[in-house]
């Protein structure tokens, strides 16, 4: 058995979780409280995370165009000096 | 020269991706014509604004990094080797512009504090010795989104640019590491910290709300 400090090093891995290891993080995901605490969190930031960049990064498509207008006019007039 | 269509990940459905990539469209943008350039601004600079907003700048500033990210292109493209795709060279301009705006050197720190508060969380024999608190408890924190992007302000360039990078969908992990100048090891590290700073920071800051 895996302890709980090896669950979140799994919890947070970039890579595919091998499948003879999935079969142990939910066992142990069912039974620990800590753990199955902290996958929860993991999932909700994710979300919370999703939804704050969303918001940030709403843009105008006037404004978008106006800085594409305004750096191409920029290069024009400098590649042509 | 000539240019890998195909790095790592699958290229996205984009029109527009398939206009910037091939010799010759490279050759033309390493000669800086106008047409190749114009292509190149139209196709990104709304995913160039969007990851600076991201990475927490305001409007202002945000169009203003745009541009010094666009001119120091211009300047550099006939050295443009097509090695990457055209887009993650686009965004490593981003990064190292964004991390000159914040001053702050962007690095992988092979140490980081972090990584201590994560031990100390658990006894030596590899069990919770400072449980994470109360998911419901911390789902209201992070329902908070100015308390979210008060934590991401909290966490290095690198670490968000990171996070920045994911959530812009057509970045895939190779991508990301060529843009950061990481390796997948690195990045996994990187997420494994990032991730955890935030989470960390949202907890105390729910811990102090309940209080």
């Amino acid at each position: 058995m895996l302890p709980c400090k090896e669950i979140v090093k799994i919890l947070n891995s970039e890579e595919d979780i091998p499948f003879y290891r999935r079969a142990e993080l939910k066992m142990h995901l069912l039974m620990c409280k800590h753990c199955s605490a902290y996958s929860k969190q993991l999932g909700f930031m994710k979300k919370g995370f999703k939804l704050l960049f969303m918001k940030l990064t709403k843009t105008d498509p006037k404004a978008v165009e106006k800085i594409e207008n305004e750096t191409i006019e920029k290069f024009r007039k400098t590649s042509s000096s | 020269m000539f240019i890998c269509k195909h790095i790592g990940e699958s290229m996205s459905n984009n029109i527009n991706e398939n206009k910037v990539t091939g010799a010759e469209f490279l050759a033309l943008l390493k000669s800086r014509d106008n047409g190749a350039i114009e292509t190149v601004v139209r196709a990104y600079t709304e995913t160039l604004y969007r990851g600076a907003l991201g990475l927490g700048f305001n409007e202002q500033t945000a169009e203003e990094l745009v541009q010094q990210v666009w001119n120091t292109f211009f300047d550099v493209v006939p050295n443009f080797e097509g090695r990457s795709h055209v887009r993650t060279f686009i965004f490593g301009i981003l990064y190292n512009k964004a991390s000159e705006m914040r001053r702050e050197l962007k690095r992988y720190e092979t140490t980081d504090n972090i990584e201590e508060t994560m031990n100390s969380r658990f006894a030596a024999d590899g069990k919770w010795a400072k449980p994470p608190i109360d998911p419901e408890q911390f789902l209201l924190a992070s329902e908070t989104l100015e308390l979210i992007q008060n934590c991401l302000d909290a966490l290095p360039v690198t670490q968000r640019m990171a996070f920045c990078l994911k959530e812009i969908d057509d970045h895939g992990s190779s991508d990301i590491c060529k843009i950061l100048g990481v390796t997948v090891t690195n990045l996994g590290v990187l997420m494994y910290r990032a991730r955890n700073r935030l989470r960390e920071c949202i907890e105390n800051k729910a811990r102090l709300k309940s209080n």
